[in-house]
């Protein structure tokens, strides 16, 4: 564990949206690190940047991306990576995430998190890019696996093959969304721990939280709702697997009162708390 | 064989894919689906997941950018025109508040908005606000340094507007229509549709230096800010201002304009 992120690896963070922005900053709840969607602060000034200045005086943070398109084969935007420079000097996050994921093509935004074909290609194309982002930054960064309600014909690498190895190749982190694990999991009919069992300790950085709404049809990896007994399960089996690493629990749709979204980061610490305690009675 | 030692090998299979995929979305059909393992479900629902996927978060993005049209036509009406919008209207950005500045433009064309004119004025008021509220801060006026420069020479300085400054005119009461329809209005919701055409600025509370305000202001003090924001002198914009209004107390406007943080900064170069 790099000893920049050690500080925030007992206990897990929160993902910080706009409309917690004033209950955070009256209530400074004990939570390990505060992340953010990067472009939410693109901006060149005014309010989103100003609380971030603020509470980054209390809290480690995190940028997460949303919006870079690394898997895109359209060039990487430069405008976005000077943005995203710009934030991150200014607020030197702890962690700087993006997404496996294609956004966009042929100058069309979808401003999604589309799947990509897992292909022998696809992989050379998105290492290359990786590697791009982290050269533009001079920082390794963590790139996080992203849900999917379907499968490309033309994928011949499984998806927990294809995460590996782009952090094998381009010196990135993992981040993995655990939830996003389970989706998956779910509507591609995998087994979720033996996708765990495949990512080799020590290349994840970083673990994500959230909720799916069942549709009946999918899961869909929603972000609006408690993380599900399921997901907890196999979180516990993840921080078995990688040791207490950075864990972050997310909500962007119907978004409830803080103090519920604090519970959920509560639980994630009781996790935490009784690995970290076994680890110290088999030590 | 020829090789081409500068160039990488481009990733073809994926781009026609992503090109495919993104074409089929974009449509609505389901031509892509042969690129797609059906498994439980077929295809071209998974597709269907995607499309309702980017259009319900663009739509999101408009109806937050937009509140106060989302509340004047309501659900049904905002939904359809957002479809349509979005449609022909390609985001650009991995950044979403780059998305919607068009929205004015396409509302002013749109069929089923003739019956409310006044709703582009309304949107450009919005979008407006938008990006009053991400633009950059700007440090306060430093009287001092316009006191080192003498009297008579004033009327050759450009004064410069706060980077979050925005002007606007309107023949419709935008201003009382975007008052009734917040969320933190109570009272009355009468609109008075008679009253003259109004010149509005949205610019940034001074005070906390980030809370967007939209002030009616006077059309000579419209027309004098206008002048300054295309880096006119102080002498020129005075001329404008007083052109419209012999009266307009332009001493008082500009030592205003200064103190709420309008005007931040001046150049005295030549142009």
């Amino acid at each position: 564990m790099p000893a920049a992120t050690a500080s925030i690896s007992s206990s897990a963070g929160i993902g910080l949206r706009p409309p917690h922005y004033r209950a955070i900053l009256e209530l400074m709840p004990a939570v390990s690190f505060l992340e953010v969607h990067s472009e939410n602060f693109f901006g060149d000034g005014g309010q989103p940047l100003k609380y971030l200045a603020r509470l980054r005086e209390d809290y480690p943070i995190s940028t997460h991306g949303v919006g870079l398109s690394l898997g895109s084969t359209d060039p990487l935007a430069v405008d976005h990576l000077k943005k995203l420079k710009r934030l991150v000097d200014a607020v030197e996050p702890v962690l700087i995430s993006e997404h496996l994921c294609w956004v966009g093509v042929n100058g069309r935004f979808l401003n999604d998190l589309l799947p990509l074909p897992y292909t022998v290609e696809s992989l050379a194309h998105v290492v290359q890019r990786v590697g791009e982002v982290q050269d533009f930054l001079k920082r390794a960064i963590l790139i996080e696996n992203v849900s999917s309600y379907l499968e490309f014909s033309e994928s011949t690498i499984p998806e927990w093959e294809f995460v590996r190895e782009v952090a094998n190749r381009s010196g990135c982190q993992i981040l993995l969304d655990v939830n996003n694990i389970y989706v998956n999991a779910v509507n591609h009919d995998f087994d979720a721990h033996g996708y765990l069992d495949t990512i080799a300790p020590g290349s994840v950085g970083e673990i994500h939280l959230a909720g799916f709404q069942d549709t009946g049809e999918v899961l869909i990896d929603t972000h609006g709702a408690t993380v599900s007994d399921e997901v907890w399960r196999l979180y516990e089996y993840a921080i078995q697997r990688f040791g207490c690493v950075p864990t972050l629990v997310e909500w962007d749709t119907d978004i409830p009162a803080l103090p519920v979204l604090l519970g959920e980061a509560e639980k994630a610490n009781g996790i935490l708390a009784a690995h970290a305690q076994r680890a110290a009675n088999a030590a | 064989m020829a090789s081409l030692p500068h160039m990488r090998n481009e990733p073809r299979m994926l781009r026609e894919t992503q090109t495919a995929f993104a074409a089929s979305l974009i449509a609505g059909d389901s031509t892509a689906g042969s690129r797609i393992r059906a498994g439980k479900l077929p295809s071209a629902r998974r597709l269907e997941i995607y499309r309702h996927n980017v259009m319900s978060n663009l739509r999101g993005v408009l109806k937050d950018i937009y509140p106060v049209i989302f509340a004047v036509v309501g659900d049904a009406f905002f939904l359809h025109a957002a479809d349509q919008f979005i449609l022909t209207h390609p985001s650009r950005s991995g950044d979403l508040n780059q998305f919607g500045g068009d929205w004015s433009a396409f509302l002013a064309t749109y069929p089923h908005a003739t019956d409310l004119p006044y709703l582009p004025d309304v949107a450009t008021l919005e979008w407006a606000w938008h990006e009053a509220f991400h633009a950059r801060d700007a440090p306060a006026f430093e009287l001092g340094r316009l006191a080192g420069i003498p009297a008579e020479e004033h009327g050759e300085l450009r004064f410069m507007l706060h980077p979050a400054v925005r002007l606007l005119q309107s023949r419709f009461p935008i201003l009382r229509i975007w008052e009734v329809n917040q969320a933190s209005h109570a009272g009355e919701m009468v609109v008075d549709w008679d009253s003259p055409a109004k010149s509005l600025m949205i610019h940034r509370d001074v005070a906390d230096g980030v809370s967007v305000l939209i002030d009616q202001i006077s059309d000579p003090g419209y027309a004098f800010l206008q002048a300054l924001r295309t880096c006119a002198t102080l002498g020129e914009a005075a001329t404008v201002a007083l052109d419209i209004d012999a009266t307009f107390d332009l001493q008082g406007f500009l030592l205003e304009s200064v103190q709420s943080g309008v005007i931040v900064d001046f150049v005295r170069e030549r142009l």
